[in-house]
């Protein structure tokens, strides 16, 4: 479905990315954890050329493109099969909650209005948000937010969804909310690739693990195998950090 | 020399008489400036091409040029030329009795376009990179982003800059009288000339001024509560 | 008639030109200094709502900002003069440079007012309540915590008015003043070569309004950062 070979990545003097190679199949979530710096975000980021990698190449669907070489038009290709939600959510701060759903659907897609509004609608009765068709961005919660712009993912039925660190800007009162969206999301067969920090959802959604760091991959596995029986040193030490904070887990698995 | 009061209305009408030139400069080059200017910030803030970078050079410089000085080498510079022509030729002639209000229209216009491209340019990169990055994300390309939702949005903070823009341009236009432009200002002054009354025509025409701009301004006021109280919003959320 | 425009005489006059430069820098100097010491005080008393002083401050800062400094230049011109006269103060002998510096020092203090004004208010009231909570007293407060601290917020205001203050500059020649661009206006009289002097004045004005910029931006990522 989606695949990235050999993605290198430098900010001036500091490699990102070095050599990262990632294989999705159509209805997998993946979640990508890693300490920060690892350099996961970034890796998201490439894909939806919001950085351009110095190396690489990418797979989607039938399109192939050379990250280095890409053209305007294979970007804009790509990213229209693409979707993604951002750690800071970024809704349009000029639409309401109804009309960032469609501008996707609308402008980029050229579906007709009337079918646009029937979809958003859809999605956000998806996500619990049917009594907030036309709130403005600065009236919703974080949280609320969030769900909007999940909305506003699937409703443009992307061959995969990017999440980077969804969570990580939410009040922790308003995580729950927003991970039981994903999860459903999740569970309609919407490939995902997910940066989170959440080792609940990593743990109970994912098909498949990948533990980064500095810049590269060091093991993938399924979730049960790499949260009890991780092989490599660097990952059993993240997981132990991690999961000290994380009360109900360490419980859960007794590490 | 005495202050009378009564010397003021006299010179109050004589400057209304011409307050359509005064806004017909003011507002046709605020106009220009907004309609050139805007694509100015745009160029500037995101194409690397040749035109950007020699924008990037020529704006700082035009805008160290005061407005008198546009006014003054715009009317030497069109008038100059046509008088030397109308030697030879009828029409450079004509043209040469022109209504000089169209050399204050091209010089507030050059004006009005750089100090505008920087308001719109401060208001482009008021809009947070996050905005282009989720319009990207969904699949719209620079221009469709630029179009339906960073030029909204900076245009919610740009207009109460615009809106003092337009003030100082119609301050700035006050002085179109080196050139013999008959605005508010040059026809108050005109009306004391038979009785020396300069200090009431200039309070008369101050007057017109600040009724004028005083409503601008309280437009700008209204639109900067309103913007803070979105922001605030956004802040809270 | 000789040539329209001859490049030659940039370099001719221009250091005709550049000799009347300090008048133009004078009359900023003053502007600004004359504009802070008032515009503070105009804050002050906007700030604390002082009785009859706030009502006047809002009155003088709406009409200066209301109304084009030209005009303003020539009401002092022509209207200071009458109003010392009630104090018995004859100034009718002042040099018509002296009327300049006291216009243009009352327009900036009320641009000056409303930038400072606006700096104060911006310092959170818990800078305040945490100066108090040390034992500062209310003055000691105002000068060590506030004053600072709003003028770090002020400065990039305060740099984009001293450089208007200099092209506002530009409109003292209408009075008769003899700075560049007076300067420029009695070469083109005498010589009948207008537009090569503007264009001195005009490249005077650029490298000061950009020297200006680049010196108030350098202080700023210098000395304000953090």
């Amino acid at each position: 479905m989606i695949s990235v070979k050999n993605v290198h990545k430098t900010f001036g003097k500091n490699e990102v990315l070095k050599g990262v190679d990632i294989d999705v199949k159509r209805g997998e979530v993946v979640v990508i954890l890693g300490p920060s710096g690892s350099g996961k975000t970034t890796l998201l980021r490439c894909i939806n050329f919001l950085e351009k990698a110095d190396e690489g190449e990418l797979n989607i669907g039938d399109i192939s493109v050379h990250f280095r070489h890409a053209t305007r038009q294979e970007i804009l290709r790509v990213r229209r099969r693409t979707a993604m939600v951002f750690q800071s959510y970024n809704l349009f701060n000029n639409k309401n909650a109804i009309e960032n759903v469609m501008e996707g659907l609308v402008t980029a897609r050229k579906i007709p209005k009337g079918e646009a509004y029937e979809t958003a609608k859809k999605e956000l009765d998806k996500v619990g948000l049917s009594d907030k068709y036309n709130a403005w961005p600065s009236q919703l919660s974080g949280g609320q937010q969030q769900r909007v712009a999940i909305a506003r993912a699937v409703a443009l039925n992307p061959d995969v969804i990017l999440f980077d660190e969804p969570t990580s800007a939410l009040d922790p009162e308003l995580v729950g909310e927003v991970l039981s969206v994903m999860k459903s999301v999740a569970r309609e067969g919407i490939t995902m690739l997910v940066v989170t920090h959440e080792m609940s959802f990593a743990r109970d959604i994912a098909d498949r693990v990948i533990f980064m760091d500095e810049g590269a991959i060091v093991e993938e596995g399924l979730p049960r195998d790499i949260f009890t029986r991780p092989k490599e040193r660097r990952t059993k030490q993240f997981l132990d950090r991690i999961l000290l904070k994380d009360e109900y887990v360490k419980d859960d698995y007794a590490i | 020399m005495t202050f009378d009061a009564s010397y003021i209305w006299p010179s109050l009408i004589a400057a209304l008489q011409c307050l359509h030139v005064t806004l017909i400069l003011s507002f046709v080059s605020f106009c220009v400036g907004l309609l050139l200017g805007t694509p100015v910030a745009v160029s500037r803030k995101f194409h690397a091409t040749w035109t950007s970078y020699a924008l990037g050079v020529l704006i700082p410089i035009l805008k160290g040029v005061p407005l008198v000085l546009y006014v003054l080498m715009f009317n030497f510079a069109i008038l100059k030329p046509l008088d030397a022509l109308s030697e030879y030729y009828a029409w450079a002639d004509g043209l040469r009795r022109m209504d000089k209000i169209y050399i204050g229209l091209v010089a507030m216009s050059v004006s009005a376009t750089v100090m505008i491209s920087e308001t719109m340019r401060s208001a482009l990169s008021s809009v947070s990179e996050g905005q282009y990055e989720a319009c990207f994300s969904v699949g719209l390309t620079k221009w469709q982003a630029l179009r339906r939702v960073v030029l909204p949005q900076a245009m919610v903070f740009a207009a109460p800059v615009l809106c003092n823009n337009i003030i100082s341009l119609i301050k700035g236009s006050s002085i179109v009288f080196v050139v013999g432009i008959m605005d508010v200002l040059n026809s108050a002054k005109t009306s004391a000339q038979i009785n020396y009354r300069f200090l009431e025509a200039y309070i008369a025409s101050a007057l017109v001024y600040w009724v004028i701009c005083a409503t601008v301004g309280r437009i700008g006021w209204f639109l900067e509560k309103r913007q803070a109280r979105g922001v605030a919003k956004a802040g809270g959320a | 008639m000789g040539k329209l425009f001859d490049p030659a005489l940039i370099i001719e006059y221009a250091p005709l030109i550049l000799s009347r430069l300090p008048v133009t820098l004078l009359i900023v100097f003053w502007a600004i200094v004359g504009g802070s010491v008032l515009g503070t005080l105009l804050a002050l008393a906007r700030i604390h709502k002082v009785p009859f002083l706030n009502g006047a401050a809002v009155f003088f800062i709406s009409f200066v900002r209301g109304t084009p400094i030209l005009i303003q230049m020539f009401i002092v011109y022509y209207g200071l003069p009458l109003l010392l006269m009630y104090f018995g103060i004859n100034i009718t002998r002042w040099a018509k440079l002296n009327f300049v510096l006291v216009s243009y020092a009352l327009n900036n203090a009320a641009f000056l007012a409303e930038i400072i004004r606006s700096a104060i208010l911006s310092v959170p009231a818990s800078q305040s309540e945490a100066a108090w909570s040390v034992g500062l007293s209310a003055s000691q407060t105002f000068r060590r915590i506030i004053l600072p601290q709003a003028f770090r917020t002020a400065f990039p205001a305060f740099g984009a008015r001293v450089i208007n203050a200099m092209q506002d500059t530009a409109l003292a020649f209408t009075l008769g003043i003899l700075d560049i661009l007076g300067q420029a206006q009695a070469i083109g009289i005498r010589t009948y070569h207008t537009l090569e002097g503007y264009v001195v004045t005009a490249i005077i004005f650029i490298v000061a309004s950009l020297l200006m910029e680049h010196t108030f931006a350098f202080i700023e990522r210098r000395r304000l950062a953090r």
